[in-house]
């Protein structure tokens, strides 16, 4: 799950798997704007079979924020 | 991946995020710094029309109306800017969805100036606005929109998270819609469709089912079959060549053609047909040789998968489409293409199809009267040459687009090009076109020259059309080139083969027309012809007519 996860963020944001963690944020990644994490987050509720919720975006300052709200939808996914 | 899907690379510059209107208002902004070929502006609704949108009925019908006129004025002025700055480019602005949704609900069409006519009159102005532009395009967005259903058209929330109202789902399929754009700037669109017969232009097999039983008109059966052919009698109006690749008897599919009642395509549509029993891929081959077009230049459709697989096997330049496997939905195929669409139809293009069937009469004339000497002689060729025009530049800037294998230098040039080239005094373009018995070949042949020095002309472009190659016409084209340009003062012309990946037919063309080689590397040769005794053979075969004096230097 972590794998397919990983490999989505790195496509989406161009970014090598070595730099991809929970503290992986728009602060730290200068190709992450608020489209991309529009892309992000399309992808991954694809690849997951998700949906979140519009409430949900405002809480999203890092790639561990995401991470919590994909398991809170029930997908089993741990990252570092 | 573009190169792969489409043919092309491209680089992309981006204006920063809703930062498009200074981007064009500077001049130093990295708009102008990146000189695109191409720029697209993607005008959103709610920012153009705000609370006019928003809450419409807030407003006065007068005020609805103006704001129309406004907004409409407004773009006007920015694409405008832009298009001054940027000369050499296209320009594509969109125009804007028509709301599917009103406030007041059943009572939108008794409103004046209501949201829904408001912005309908905005779209038509903006239509109105650049008619007869030909450097700025209005991409029909509400059309996109219509076509894919316009409430999957709008995603409110990443317009609330990113103030951006597309769903990134479409965003690939509109960026494929932008695509056609690219291809034609670039010259690359495609030129004919080949076609198989069976199963493909009508149902059925006509060697076993016969001509009665084939599924052709108005039956549920026969009605995909008509509609797919009115489709491609469609594109073949807009200049698009057809030709036949069927495995077939050649009488049974002739008598099909003549004389079925609901045929709508027929003999004289198609310029090309090799209907025998010999492989698809040996007939393909065949075909694009005798329309003297390249394999990349054709499309292929055959409701076979096994033809088809090896098509794309064997001849991977081909663009080989699957056709669905229910006939009721060929048709979409031919709306969904592309290959063909192109930013300008000119006169030539629409005479396309017509020349080629004067072609195939041509190509049978030539099998009744060898020699080839006696075939040309026969043509009764007439040729006529003459100097840029408001009338002919666009077809000049096409057959620059356009041609590549009788092209020298493959130089690409948009109108905007050829008229500076028109007007500059170190510059004179020759237009060449062709007659013959058969009919009218129309422009095919361009000679652009420049004055390097006093006494030397350098051939910057020199093209034929592949449909007037093989009949010598480059020998008197030349030759009158020379002509005027030695009576200009004149002393030699130095012309150029740049080699490109298709004009190896003309490599050794100014030394058959009687020019030395001076300089010469693998990938170029630099050859000069004196004007002081040197004169190139003149078949006496074509009839030269200039009609117009050359501009004075």
């Amino acid at each position: 799950m972590a794998k397919n996860f990983v490999k989505i963020v790195s496509k989406v944001l161009g970014i090598p798997y070595s730099r991809i963690n929970c503290t992986t944020s728009p602060a730290n990644t200068s190709s992450w704007n608020s489209i991309v994490t529009l892309i992000l987050i399309s992808e991954l509720e694809k690849q997951f079979k998700v949906q979140l919720d519009i409430k949900d975006y405002s809480v999203i300052e890092n790639l561990g924020d995401i991470v919590g709200l994909l398991r809170q939808s029930g997908v089993k996914i741990d990252l570092e | 991946m573009w190169g792969e899907k489409y043919g092309f690379d491209c680089e992309i510059y981006m204006s920063p995020y809703a930062q498009y209107s200074q981007d064009i208002f500077n001049e130093e902004s990295g708009l102008y710094k990146f000189a695109p070929n191409l720029v697209i502006v993607f005008i959103d609704g709610d920012h153009l029309f705000g609370d006019f949108l928003k809450k419409p009925y807030f407003k006065t019908s007068e005020e609805r109306g103006a704001k129309a006129i406004a907004a409409c004025e407004e773009i006007d002025a920015l694409i405008r800017e832009c298009a001054s700055k940027l000369p050499k480019a296209k320009l594509v602005i969109n125009n804007l969805m028509i709301p599917f949704y009103s406030p007041v609900g059943p009572l939108e069409s008794k409103q004046k100036n209501g949201i829904v006519h408001m912005l309908k009159d905005f779209n038509m102005k903006l239509e109105e606005h650049f008619m007869n532009d030909d450097q700025i395009y209005v991409f029909d967005y509400d059309l996109f929109t219509s076509r894919i259903g316009k409430e999957k058209c709008i995603d409110r929330r990443a317009k609330y998270l990113a103030d951006v109202q597309i769903p990134i789902g479409i965003v690939p399929r509109l960026s494929h819609s932008y695509v056609s754009y690219m291809r034609s700037i670039l010259g690359l669109n495609r030129k004919c469709i080949v076609l198989d017969l069976d199963n493909t232009l009508w149902g059925g097999v006509l060697g076993e089912d016969g001509l009665e039983k084939i599924a052709l008109g108005p039956t549920p059966n026969g009605y995909p079959y008509s509609e797919f052919q009115i489709g491609l009698l469609n594109l073949h109006k807009r200049g698009v060549i057809l030709a036949i690749n069927s495995n077939n008897n050649l009488d049974d599919a002739m008598l099909a053609l003549k004389n079925h009642p609901n045929m709508v395509l027929r003999e004289e549509h198609f310029a090309a047909m090799k209907v025998n029993w010999n492989d698809k891929v040996s007939n393909m081959i065949e075909i694009a040789k005798e329309l003297n077009i390249g394999l990349d230049s054709i499309v292929f459709l055959d409701d076979d998968p096994l033809n088809r697989e090896m098509m794309r096997k064997a001849l991977p330049q081909v663009l080989t489409l699957d056709l669905p496997n229910d006939a009721a939905h060929y048709l979409d195929v031919l709306e969904n293409l592309i290959e063909f669409d192109s930013l300008l139809i000119t006169e030539e293009d629409e005479n396309r199809p017509k020349m080629y069937a004067e072609e195939r009469k041509r190509r049978e004339f030539m099998h009744s009267s060898l020699p080839l000497s006696s075939f040309l002689e026969g043509l009764q060729l007439e040729a006529k040459i003459e100097q840029a025009t408001k009338f002919n530049i666009p077809r000049i800037s096409q057959l620059t687009l356009r041609t590549n294998q009788f092209n020298l230098t493959t130089k690409r040039y948009q109108e905007k090009d050829i008229l500076a080239f028109s007007t500059s005094p170190t510059h004179q373009i020759f237009a060449l076109s062709l007659r013959d018995r058969f009919g009218d070949y129309g422009l095919v042949g361009v000679i652009i020259v420049e004055k390097k020095e006093e006494s030397e002309w350098v051939i910057d472009t020199f093209l034929l059309s592949c449909r007037a190659m093989g009949r010598n016409v480059e020998y008197s084209f030349i030759n009158y080139v020379a002509d005027k340009l030695k009576n200009m003062g004149a002393r030699k012309i130095t012309g150029v083969y740049k080699q490109s990946s298709k004009n190896a037919p003309v490599k050794d063309l100014y030394q058959k027309l009687g020019f030395t080689t001076i300089e010469e590397t693998s990938t170029e040769v630099k050859s000069v012809f004196s004007l002081e005794g040197s004169k190139c053979t003149l078949p006496r075969y074509i009839k030269i007519e200039g009609s117009e004096s050359l501009r004075e230097n």
